[in-house]
């Protein structure tokens, strides 16, 4: 009876056994299973790692490349400046050079012009006076007077003013 | 062993001793231990895999943020970058105007200076001319108050004196030779000297100057001093000379008497520019019915034999004739006859016309040159004509005038034949000075090479 009164008060061997043993293969299951996604984690990591690490070695490089354009955009620039200075400065000179050149070139002219008028003047006063000399060698007095007396505005003003 | 006895469990004590009562099966003594091992090198793995997923993690994160770094850094140069280049661009720009802007007033002032160059050259050269006009007007005036007074001498002297400086005035262009008024114009060749003799002007009843090289004329004064007794003062015209052996014989045209109308004679000298003495009591030439007789101008054909040509007025309907008649051997008389009519009036630019005649031979053709149209105005002329001999008939087969009104000068006419020493045909002529036109203008003296070629002459430049 005792064994009989063991025997239904606990667990007969062979059950306990394999609740064991199904109790250790989930253990096992279950550590696989970690490892496994473990595994599988790493591995995704590893590659979006590398991944990662590419891109940043692109952008790296490409980040040199923009540094080195703006320095060299930034020398230009500042090259560009100073042509602009000095093409300034020489826009300034030329211009105050052209502005004096103008204003003598105006009073030249008006000289010019002036000059002018007394050739002119003096022209008319010879023509006249040539004119009055052919008439006085034909004998024409009268005519010779009269051709002086037309001519002596222009003869007048052809003279240099003085006192 | 298979797998299932792997994970059995390992018995107890009494399954041991209880072992042996169910048969002679035996255990292998590792069996209790294989799963501890198996969860130890399983949890190892685990937690391997774990510190390598976290040392991979935080790599990662840390590569993240760097490449994010990075990123910002490169968007922030890059902005910098395209504001530099906007601002380069606008620099460039304001340079490239800049830079425009003073070629622009380089070229402006470049410009500018060669105006003001060329009005300094103006300015000096007006200075010149002003200083010569001063002189010249000087000299001329000088000329016509000693006219005035009666001395013809300083008169001479006068216009000798300014003679070159107003020739300088009105330029050398289109053959000017002498700036005073020379109108109808003779030249005579004698040794190394050139004696050109004209119409009455400042100089006296027949002008003479003289020159060495046909460019540079000294005022002699009046070839002629005292009139024939016939003729009278003020309108001693278009005179020519023929030398005859030792004596120069000087025909021109004077008023005859009261008549009003013009008629030739002849004067004699012993040296070219004179004094030519004229005691004749008649003219030559004179015909008062065909309106008077001008423009005396000797011809010595090839033969030696010489002839006299000149114009007739015309009067009553009938036109201006050219005629010739020979002279008598010693050139103050015409030989006994009638003269030969060479030439009238046909061609339109002659509007009526005709004067001046100057024979010459050219290759074995007789070529009459000769004034066509009004002496007074721009439309005067010279032209030529064919002749058959030195009394004509002549024909003038061109039908336009050989010079007419050019820059330079206006109203060509009067011309005269001559041949310098070297044999060169020369033709010199009046002409007025452009916009002084008319008398009492001056007519000055020009002289212009001429060249025959297939019997028709040409005028040079």
């Amino acid at each position: 009876m005792d064994t009989d009164s063991d025997h239904s008060s606990t667990e007969p061997p062979d059950h306990d056994q394999r609740q064991r043993r199904h109790r250790l293969l989930a253990a096992y299951a279950t550590g696989l299973a970690l490892l496994a996604t473990t595994v599988v984690v790493g591995a995704a990591s590893h590659a979006t790692l590398r991944s990662t690490q590419t891109s940043l070695t692109s952008v790296q490089a490409e980040l040199r490349r923009a540094t080195a354009h703006l320095a060299a955009t930034r020398a230009e620039l500042s090259t560009v400046t100073s042509q602009s200075g000095s093409a300034r400065s020489s826009l300034a000179t030329e211009s105050a050079q052209l502005s004096a050149d103008q204003t003598e070139l105006a009073s030249a002219e008006v000289n010019v012009f002036a000059k002018g008028v007394s050739i002119s003047e003096l022209d008319a006063c010879l023509s006249s006076v040539e004119r009055a000399l052919n008439q006085i060698s034909l004998g024409d007095q009268s005519g010779a007077a009269t051709t002086i007396s037309g001519a002596s505005a222009s003869c007048r003003a052809a003279e240099p003013a003085g006192p | 062993m298979t797998v299932e006895a792997l994970l059995t469990p390992p018995a107890r004590g009494d399954d041991a001793e209880a072992a042996p009562a169910a048969g002679p099966s035996r255990q292998p003594p590792y069996r209790g231990r294989v799963p501890v091992v198996v969860v130890v090198v399983l949890g190892s793995l685990i937690a391997a895999a774990i510190v390598y997923d976290a040392v991979i993690h935080s790599e990662l994160h840390r590569t993240q943020r760097s490449l994010a770094l990075a990123e910002h850094r490169l968007g922030q140069t890059r902005s910098a970058d395209a504001t530099t280049e906007s601002a380069l661009t606008s620099a460039t720009a304001v340079r490239n105007n800049r830079r425009q802007a003073v070629a622009q007033t380089t070229a402006e002032v470049t410009a500018t200076r060669q105006n003001l160059n060329s009005a300094s050259r103006t300015s000096f050269i007006q200075s010149l001319n002003i200083a010569a006009l001063h002189t010249c007007l000087t000299g001329v005036s000088n000329a016509a108050a000693a006219i005035a007074s009666v001395d013809l001498p300083a008169a001479v002297n006068s216009m000798t004196s300014v003679s070159s400086v107003c020739l300088s005035l009105d330029g050398s262009g289109g053959g000017l030779a002498y700036p005073f008024d020379f109108p109808d114009p003779f030249i005579l060749t004698a040794g190394s000297q050139y004696y050109a003799f004209a119409t009455n002007s400042a100089a006296g009843n027949i002008q003479v100057i003289q020159s060495a090289d046909l460019s540079h004329w000294t005022t002699v004064g009046d070839a002629l001093p005292h009139l024939a007794p016939w003729a009278q003062p003020g309108a001693t015209w278009a005179p020519s000379v023929l030398q005859r052996g030792a004596s120069y014989v000087l025909y021109y045209s004077a008023v005859y008497g009261s008549s009003n109308e013009q008629c030739i004679s002849a004067a004699v000298a012993t040296q070219p520019q004179g004094p030519y003495v004229d005691n004749s009591q008649s003219p030559i030439v004179c015909q008062l019915a065909l309106g008077g007789s001008i423009d005396p101008s000797p011809f010595v054909d090839t033969d030696g034999t010489p002839y006299l040509q000149w114009k007739s007025q015309g009067a009553d309907g009938q036109p201006a004739t050219l005629w010739s008649q020979p002279l008598t051997p010693d050139g103050t008389s015409l030989v006994a006859g009638t003269p030969t009519a060479m030439l009238q009036p046909d061609r339109g630019w002659q509007h009526g016309y005709i004067e001046g005649p100057s024979m010459v031979v050219s290759g074995g053709q007789y070529l009459l040159f000769y004034s066509g149209s009004d002496w007074k105005t721009a439309s005067y002329a010279v032209g030529f004509a064919d002749c058959s001999g030195p009394l004509g008939p002549c024909t003038d087969r061109s039908g336009q005038s050989l010079l007419a009104s050019q820059p330079g000068l206006s109203g060509p006419g009067g011309p005269a034949m001559f041949t310098d020493p070297q044999g060169n045909l020369w033709m010199a002529f009046h002409a007025w000075l452009p916009d002084k036109v008319g008398f009492p203008y001056s007519r000055p003296l020009f002289l212009r090479r001429i060249s025959v070629a297939g019997g028709v002459p040409q005028v040079a430049p």
